[in-house]
């Protein structure tokens, strides 16, 4: 014992008396130093090299060569393996080409992989330029994307495509970029702001029909109104529809005349505080802009089209991909910062619900007096029955508690109402069936929500414990493994929900025990019977409803089945909200049809 | 402000687009240099200025759809006044109707019958309010006077870029083609704004 701490403690002086000295302080940071190009060495070893790629080439591009840096070289590399030094590097990072490399670079296609990109841009970049020819590059993951040099703001720079049609520029922080790219996008958070004359008539329609009323028409505003409708869209994913001239959308009637013009400074300005992600769809926007813009010369058609396909995408990433069939599009890491000012938003709102959730928690406990909402009917309307007024009272009660909730999820699948600009009619039906079929229909759903969740516990465990007695235990164990296996999926809802699995387990395995047992003789008055009688029946009831439960549990629970119990009670709200869009998608049908 | 007035013509080439896809196709393999300022859709950037030849063949294509859609715009506005127009004197009829049976009613001492004359009149009431929307928005911003006179106007300025255009062909002259096409272009533009307001 005493020889053990004193080992410890000669150990501890050992490593203090270590890095006290200057000169053993500076051989850890050495080591230290040396452990990270290690683990830099070991992340380039596990990612796919351009030599990787070179091999799955087609014959037509079998001259292309792989970049690699080895040490202080960089070297290119063919399809047979030959490696040529193409530039050495001082300690500066700054390279010198060598004859070869020169000559090369002027003739072949390159392969860079991702993690290289950064120090060799200035060389690849001349090189595209040099000899005309495409270059590509290979992420981390394997992909392979395009490298390409366009003119910006800055200069001439190189731009790498990250997803398909997506471009980020060279030295932009990729993994902060490829979070914000994957983040959810929901389609109610869009906002596309037309800045073209009236008499692109054809054009504003088609953006009217992609986004409906997500589209707002700014080319008939003056640039302040415009800038101030930018200002006001907080924390939007803002696209602006417009013609480009230099560094200005520029809106221009039909006779070619000038009506305004808004700098894309102007824009950003106005963008950046209202915590707003801004896309500028204009031809070759992002020449002019460090902002998320198209690189090349687009038609408003199929930008139209474009965003029509990107708002029903799940992540912004996607999105984006999507818009970009009408151009190839750069993302500036500016839309990382809106991303985590919008998470940060959801979380809080996400709070707001939950202290609501808590507050309904303790509502709960008190129920809507039946004379009140009798009181309520008579009063508000007269000629509908009861029986419809108090499961609408009762759930436009609790509504109250989850209509929040109810509406985001809601908003983020539904169809965007016409503009009403375009086709006033189209627009108040569709909105007028949505907040009719809400106030109609949500208060009831919610209710039967709640009675299926209540019923369940009552019918389907009090009566069957006191026919069935201790039987009922064994479709309660194994209604509880039910909702044990969904239990991730179902975290977060109230336990009632949670594991309503049992009361469904015991209610319908029960009742079919009960019916299997009533024929036999021995079993008829079985609460009056003796104890071995009892016994029997218990142990008869008991195995039946094993046998059963555990058929039923290896069903409901096979792999890729969704029988999740907590599902049951969302199904009402889902059924719905379903069923209003059902009528709103026959209106929007219609309008369609007219439109055409 | 820069006051360089750029020759558009976009809502030409898409009328045809519209009602003469063939006639563009030729028109894009006769001028290929000129293929992108011939594809419909608007372009959101700089476009190459297009040749006086290709401004008078696409002229020459183009007027007679272009009187033609005048025509049935001005046609479809009209029958919009129609509507409107009927909807209003049934509403009338109606609510005069029912005002009566009000009468009738309260002197026969029937409650519930003057309650549904009062609902028939007071639905009348809100067919004429309709028939004044459509007739003063017309499903844009303007009303339906305002969209019929423009599109006469337009219509009639189609007339005139042709007689102009017929000349400047007898007279061998292509000086003031630009002009005309801008002409043109304005009011194929308006025809067709007009033509999306009444659906």
């Amino acid at each position: 014992m005493c020889h053990g701490r004193f080992s410890t403690l000669s150990y501890i002086t050992f490593c203090l008396l270590f890095f006290i000295s200057e000169s053993h302080a500076s051989w850890w940071g050495a080591f230290l130093n040396s452990g990270e190009e290690v683990a830099k060495l070991a992340k380039k070893a596990s990612v796919v090299t351009g030599r990787a790629v070179l091999k799955t080439l087609p014959k037509s591009r079998q001259g292309a060569h792989a970049l690699e840096i080895s040490g202080s070289e960089v070297r290119a590399i063919d399809i047979a393996g030959r490696e040529i030094v193409i530039a050495t590097m001082s300690t500066g990072a700054a390279m010198t080409l060598t004859p070869q490399g020169t000559a090369l670079l002027k003739q072949v296609e390159l392969i860079v992989s991702e993690i290289d990109i950064n120090r060799l841009e200035n060389i690849v970049r001349d090189a595209i330029k040099a000899s005309g020819k495409p270059a590509f590059v290979v992420s981390e993951t394997g992909t392979v994307g395009r490298l390409v040099v366009r003119a910006t703001p800055t200069g001439e720079t190189l731009l790498m495509e990250k997803y398909p049609g997506i471009f980020i520029r060279i030295g932009e922080h990729s993994g902060e970029l490829s979070w914000a790219l994957e983040r959810p996008f929901q389609n109610d958070k869009i906002r596309v702001v037309s800045l073209m004359d009236p008499s692109d008539a054809d054009e504003l329609a088609r953006l009217d029909k992609a986004v409906g009323e997500y589209h707002i028409p700014a080319g008939s505003n003056t640039p302040s109104e415009a800038v101030h409708q930018i200002r006001s869209q907080r924390e939007k994913i803002v696209f602006i529809v417009g013609h480009v001239e230099k560094d200005k959308f520029i809106v221009r009637d039909s006779a070619g005349q000038i009506k305004s013009e808004i700098s894309f400074s102007e824009l950003e300005d106005a963008a950046e505080k209202a915590d707003a992600s801004l896309f500028l769809l204009g031809c070759s926007a992002a020449a002019c802009s460090t902002t998320s813009a198209f690189i090349d010369p687009v038609n408003a058609l199929r930008v139209a089209d474009g965003l029509k396909d990107a708002i029903s995408r799940a992540t912004l990433g996607d999105a984006l991909s999507a818009l970009s069939t009408a151009g190839d599009l750069v993302v500036s890491s500016k839309v990382v910062h809106s991303a985590r000012v919008m998470l940060f938003a959801e979380q809080k709102a996400l709070l707001v619900d939950k202290r609501i959730e808590s507050s309904y928690r303790v509502l709960k406990l008190t129920t809507v007096g039946r004379e009140r909402a009798e009181e309520l009917a008579d009063r508000i309307v007269p000629y509908i029955p009861s029986w419809v007024q108090y499961p609408y009272f009762a759930g436009a009660f609790f509504l109250i508690f989850s209509a929040r909730s109810i509406v985001r999820e809601w908003k983020s699948f539904r169809t965007p109402a016409p503009a009403f600009a375009r086709n006033p009619i189209i627009s108040t039906l569709v909105k007028g069936i949505r907040i009719l079929g809400f106030a109609v229909l949500m208060p009831l759903a919610v209710c039967l929500n709640l009675a299926i969740i209540l019923g369940a516990w009552v019918v389907g465990t009090v009566p069957l414990f006191m026919t069935l007695g201790w039987t009922s235990l064994v479709p309660a164990y194994f209604g509880w493994k039910w909702s044990r296996h969904f239990a991730e999926e179902a975290n977060g809802e109230p336990w009632t929900v949670r594991y309503l699995g049992i009361p469904l387990f015991v209610g319908v395995i029960g009742i079919l025990v009960a019916i299997l047992m009533s024929p036999i003789e021995l079993f008829r008055g079985i609460e009056y019977a003796d104890l071995q009688t009892r016994l029997i029946y218990w142990i008869v009831s008991g195995s039946t409803s094993m046998l059963i439960s555990a058929f039923a549990l290896r069903f409901l629970t096979r792999r890729n089945s969704n029988w999740n119990p907590a599902d049951i009670p969302g199904l009402v709200i889902a059924g719905a909200l379903l069923l209003i869009e059902f009528c709103v998608s026959r209106v929007l049908h219609k309008g369609d049809t007219a439109d055409d | 402000m820069t006051d360089t007035a750029i020759l558009s013509i976009q809502s030409i080439v898409d009328l045809l687009n519209r009602r003469k896809p063939d006639a563009l196709t030729r028109l894009q393999s006769e001028y290929p240099s000129y293929k992108s300022a011939l594809e419909p859709g608007k372009k959101l950037g700089d476009d190459s200025l297009p040749s006086s030849q290709m401004l008078q063949d696409l002229a020459q294509q183009t007027i007679a759809v272009a009187k033609e859609e005048g025509l049935a715009t001005s046609q479809r506005i009209q029958r919009r006044f129609r509507m409107s127009a009927r909807l209003r004197l049934a509403g009338a009829v109606v609510s005069s109707l029912s005002s009566a049976g009000i009468i009738a009613a309260l002197t026969q001492g029937s409650t519930r019958a003057a309650l549904v004359s009062g609902c028939i009149a007071f639905g009348s009431s809100c067919f004429t309010l309709v028939a004044q929307y459509v007739e003063d928005y017309a499903g844009g911003q303007q009303s339906l006077k305002d969209l019929r006179e423009r599109v006469a106007t337009h219509t009639t300025c189609i007339w005139e870029v042709e007689a102009e255009l017929k000349l400047m062909v007898a007279l061998n002259e292509s000086g003031g083609i630009e002009e005309l096409v801008r002409k043109l272009n304005v009011a194929v533009a308006a025809i067709r704004q007009a033509q999306l307001a009444v659906p």
